[in-house]
């Protein structure tokens, strides 16, 4: 009964071989797999990478733009600066000039 | 006892105070005119520093021979600064204002160049100029008419060829500005 038992245990137990075809089938599997993440973790990064220039395009526009409406103001004061200066200049020069006529 | 707290009291006042030193970039400080701005009926409040003149000068169209007049001005400035009140009906300023603008204008450094006050017109325009050496470091305008408020404070070196070189542009007139030696 023991030998019998025995013999039922090793037969269950013993290794053996899959098969030539299954070993290949689970080699082939494993490469595929790792092929499908990479190409996934490249399109995340891509994409990353491109909602981050999108993003930096963006806000270099958006500086430059104010840049430019800062300066086109600056601009706009200066001139209208110069046209008071120049102004009040001329009414001190017609001053003086009434002034020498008397 | 409280004659001689008082006496320490003014005497530090006055050493806190100091004199009326000129400030020697030709900047001067101009009077909170908060009130007036509100009283007018057109303000125009212009305070340019080197860094936004700098801005405006790269706007500045080259090919436009007004603007390429302002530019060569504008490379040696270090400020601009206009305040300028027009109203609807005759105002005197504030004394203490006119006041705070004039003692800084007659402190050593600033020359004025010219003072013309009309008693038919009711205007009065001073204008100073802060010499260092040979060269005009700044130029300030004080214009009291019936109507209006104007006070101009032009910070650096103002090239004075450069301005005569500008007269007759954006209405600035011929003041026979000769060339320094």
């Amino acid at each position: 009964m023991t030998e019998e038992l025995e013999k039922e245990l090793r037969r269950s137990l013993r290794v053996d071989d899959p098969g030539e075809l299954f070993t290949r089938r689970v080699m082939q599997r494993l490469p595929h797999e790792h092929r499908v993440a990479s190409r996934r973790w490249l399109t995340w990064s891509a994409g990353l990478a491109a909602s981050l220039l999108l993003v930096f395009g963006i806000r270099q526009q958006v500086l430059e733009q104010r840049e430019q409406a800062a300066g086109l103001r600056a601009k706009q004061e200066l001139l209208e600066a110069l046209r008071v200066t120049s102004g009040k200049l001329d009414l001190a020069y017609q001053a003086v000039d009434k002034e020498n006529e008397t | 006892m409280n004659t001689r707290i008082s006496k320490l009291l003014a005497i530090a006042t006055l050493l806190a105070a100091g004199p009326v030193w000129a400030d020697p970039s030709g900047k001067i400080r101009l009077p909170d005119l908060a009130a007036l701005e509100a009283r007018a009926s057109e303000t125009v409040e212009v305070t340019l520093d080197a860094a936004l003149l700098g801005m405006a000068s790269r706007f500045l169209d080259a090919k436009n021979p007004e603007e390429a007049g302002v530019r060569e001005i504008v490379n040696g400035l270090q400020g601009v600064y206009v305040r300028s009140y027009t109203f609807d009906e005759p105002f005197t300023p504030q004394k203490a204002d006119v006041d705070m603008v004039r003692s800084q204008l007659t402190a050593p450094g600033w020359s004025r160049i010219v003072g013309a006050r009309s008693r038919k017109d009711n205007t009065n325009v001073e204008v100073y100029i802060m010499l260092s050496g040979q060269q005009a470091m700044g130029l300030a305008v004080l214009a009291i008419e019936p109507k209006e408020f104007t006070i101009v404070n032009i910070v650096g070196a103002i090239d004075l060829d450069r301005l005569h070189r500008l007269e007759g542009q954006l209405g600035v007139p011929k003041l026979g500005i000769a060339k320094q030696p």
